[in-house]
């Protein structure tokens, strides 16, 4: 496969169902690592330097890489932030594609075109150099249709390079320079080619953020969704407290038994809980593939683990909150403010080191045949160190003992958090390297 | 495996047996049991090996993405499975007559345990992983469980435990250690059992070398 892709020069890639045009626009939008040959962007190695690269890239999909939870306005704002666009340029987009009306509508209640309208805004936020489109004329009407063709004449115009894959060639006719035909894993020139324009100078409008920037936008991304779902929440908090009598009944309802495994107790019902939130908080990211779009931006992938598992963080704590009031009474534990401040640090450091190999983990198993089942495997038997050493500290300021006496324990829990913290932080990259 | 190899190897098995059956002198208190001590020990450290084998091949497959190194992870990874198995088995054989009870939550039985776990499911990920991404999810999590292993081993030391200490110090302060006759023993079998485990280590992953060659050849004969 041969492909060269000038300035002002628009592409379109034909061919049937499964002929690998999507693979293609995924290889170059850096989101598919390919097997050999060599693809430079821009002039540079996408591997060497992907923030360069992805920051003059603009992407959709197949799917909307929309988050559906958040507002129209909600979604390009996150997405300006993450190329470093300013507000303007935001405002500008909403005003040209007509979504002026609709910028407050949750995006997941929008009807299949609008979304597209809505996605396509998105990849045109930072005036990519390189825009990839996947058939972005399905499922417009008619004016969104004119609304894309000019928006691409004017890209092209501008220097902008195109690359679209379609089914049907006459929908791009009068747009694209060249039709490419993707056969058996080669590209077939197919109609007349005619000369793109003298390419001017490259575009780009677009800076690649900090990382404080991006991750707080993604905190915040995912604090908005669950303020307005609040399913994760709910279902880790009912989780807890199922689990928590659970496992009461388990060791027989005999007061003291129920006491002296109370520790123990509370920990297996953090892990249960956290399970389910790490589970969920992926299939956030999975719905319309927005996650897609957050890898294809020009973003730290420590800013994207670090922001997930900040977020998994909040709501483990929320719910340890909400269910200690229910673990003290059912437990008959003795919680006065100083014990209470003690616990508060256990949990506080206990529910913190499991959250980056906890993500890291469950984008690993949410990509096997098993799913989220898998994730119990992985992380369970990895985090028995931090649960000795949470359920250790935890028995220790139950018995009225003073933090400092639990300081072996919560070494153990503070050398497992940065160990493996770290560890996950450096091997994140080669989990989402063909996306999430 | 060449000849010469085999024959080494059946070598250093009998020279195994005899230091652990014959030469070792006989230990006062547990009498001929102690015997198992240097397999059992053995076995743990050839299983050490092969997850860090496993460790080294995963940050090697990641750095150079060769299937060789993903296979040779895998192979040690099944291997080191293996032997943890027979360590907790060999343990078990010795703490029934001495303890009384085949298990106890005592810390080196309970990391061994542990580890096993640890490690079944990198096995049970390898089996459910689509091909492409199988070998990377592969690395990675061999990578975290090794680093991993001095967390667990560490952790279980806050818990109390009965187990004989064989180097160090015995509760009372005083330095425990070996008669030289069975520090050999222990040396013969331990370097028998890294023998072994090489040679096993190098077949499976000829195996999963010829399996993946095999696969190769039929996707491209039916495509």
């Amino acid at each position: 496969m041969d492909l060269e892709v000038h300035p002002g020069e628009a592409v379109a890639v034909v061919g049937p169902n499964g002929a690998g045009k999507t693979t293609l626009l995924r290889i170059l939008g850096t989101l598919l690592r390919p097997d050999g040959g060599r693809l430079r962007l821009f002039g540079l190695d996408p591997w060497h330097a992907p923030q360069a690269v992805r920051v003059r890239l603009g992407m959709t999909g197949h799917e909307s890489f929309l988050y559906g939870g958040l507002t129209v306005e909600e979604n390009l704002r996150l997405f300006a932030v993450l190329y470093g666009v300013a507000p303007e340029r935001m405002e500008e987009l909403i005003r040209d594609s007509g979504l002026g009306p609709r910028r407050g509508e949750i995006v997941r209640n929008l009807s299949r075109g609008w979304q597209q309208r809505v996605s396509l805004v998105r990849a045109l936020l930072p005036r990519p150099a390189l825009l990839l489109l996947d058939e972005p004329f399905t499922g417009l009407d008619a004016e969104g249709s004119d609304w894309l063709r000019t928006t691409l004449l004017r890209h092209l115009a501008s220097g902008g390079a195109l690359v679209l894959t379609t089914h049907r060639p006459q929908e791009v006719a009068g747009l694209c320079h060249r039709i490419l035909s993707l056969q058996d894993g080669r590209l077939v020139p197919e109609a007349g080619s005619s000369c793109p324009p003298a390419a001017p100078a490259l575009l780009g409008g677009g800076r690649v953020p900090g990382f404080w920037t991006s991750y707080r936008a993604l905190v915040m991304k995912d604090l908005r969704i669950e303020s307005r779902a609040r399913e994760i929440v709910l279902s880790m908090g009912t989780m807890a407290l199922v689990a928590l009598v659970l496992f009461s009944v388990a060791v027989g309802l005999d007061p003291t038994v129920v006491a002296s495994a109370g520790p123990g107790i509370l920990w297996t019902t953090i892990t249960f809980t956290a399970l389910l939130g790490l589970g969920r908080a992926y299939e956030l990211e999975q719905e319309q593939r927005a996650g897609w779009a957050v890898l294809a931006a020009p973003v730290d992938r420590a800013a994207i683990l670090c922001a997930k598992a900040t977020s998994t963080f909040l709501w483990m704590l929320l719910v340890e909150v909400l269910s200690l009031g229910v673990f003290a009474v059912l437990l008959n534990v003795d919680l006065s403010p100083p014990r209470m401040a003690s616990l508060g640090v256990v949990l506080l450091l206990g529910s913190a080191a499991l959250g980056l190999p906890g993500t890291l983990l469950s984008v690993v198993a949410a990509n096997t045949r098993l799913r989220q089942l898998m994730l119990p495997l992985l992380l369970v038997p990895l985090a028995l160190p931090l649960l000795i050493g949470s359920v250790g500290a935890t028995a220790k300021v139950l018995q009225g003992l003073p933090l400092g006496a639990a300081g072996p324990e919560l070494r153990l829990v503070a050398a497992f958090a940065i160990i493996l913290g770290a560890a996950s932080l450096m091997l994140f990259e080669a989990v989402v390297e063909d996306g999430p | 495996m060449r000849r010469l190899e085999v024959g080494a190897l059946v070598v250093a098995l009998f020279l195994a047996w005899y230091g652990s059956f014959l030469y070792a002198p006989t230990e006062r208190i547990m009498g001929h049991l102690q015997r198992i001590f240097y397999v059992h020990l053995s076995l743990w450290g050839a299983a050490l090996l092969a997850f860090f084998v496993t460790f080294g091949a995963g940050i090697q497959y990641l750095r150079a993405r060769e299937a060789y190194w993903d296979e040779l992870a895998g192979a040690s990874a099944e291997i080191g499975v293996l032997f943890n198995g027979l360590v907790l088995l060999t343990g078990a054989v010795w703490a029934k007559p001495t303890w009384g009870v085949w298990w106890t939550w005592e810390p080196q039985l309970t990391s061994t345990l542990l580890t096993q776990l640890v490690y079944l499911g990198y096995l049970v990920l390898r089996a459910v992983s689509e091909a492409d991404r199988a070998r990377r999810f592969a690395a990675v999590v061999g990578i975290l469980a090794f680093l991993n292993l001095p967390l667990v081993f560490l952790s279980v030391r806050l818990l109390r435990g009965v187990h004989p200490v064989v180097f160090g110090q015995d509760p009372a302060g005083r330095p425990t250690g070996l008669e030289p006759a069975m520090v050999h023993a222990l040396a013969m079998t331990l370097f028998a059992f890294v023998l072994l485990y090489s040679a096993l280590v190098r077949l499976r992953l000829r195996v999963g070398l010829l399996d993946g060659a095999a696969r190769r050849l039929r996707i491209e004969l039916s495509g």
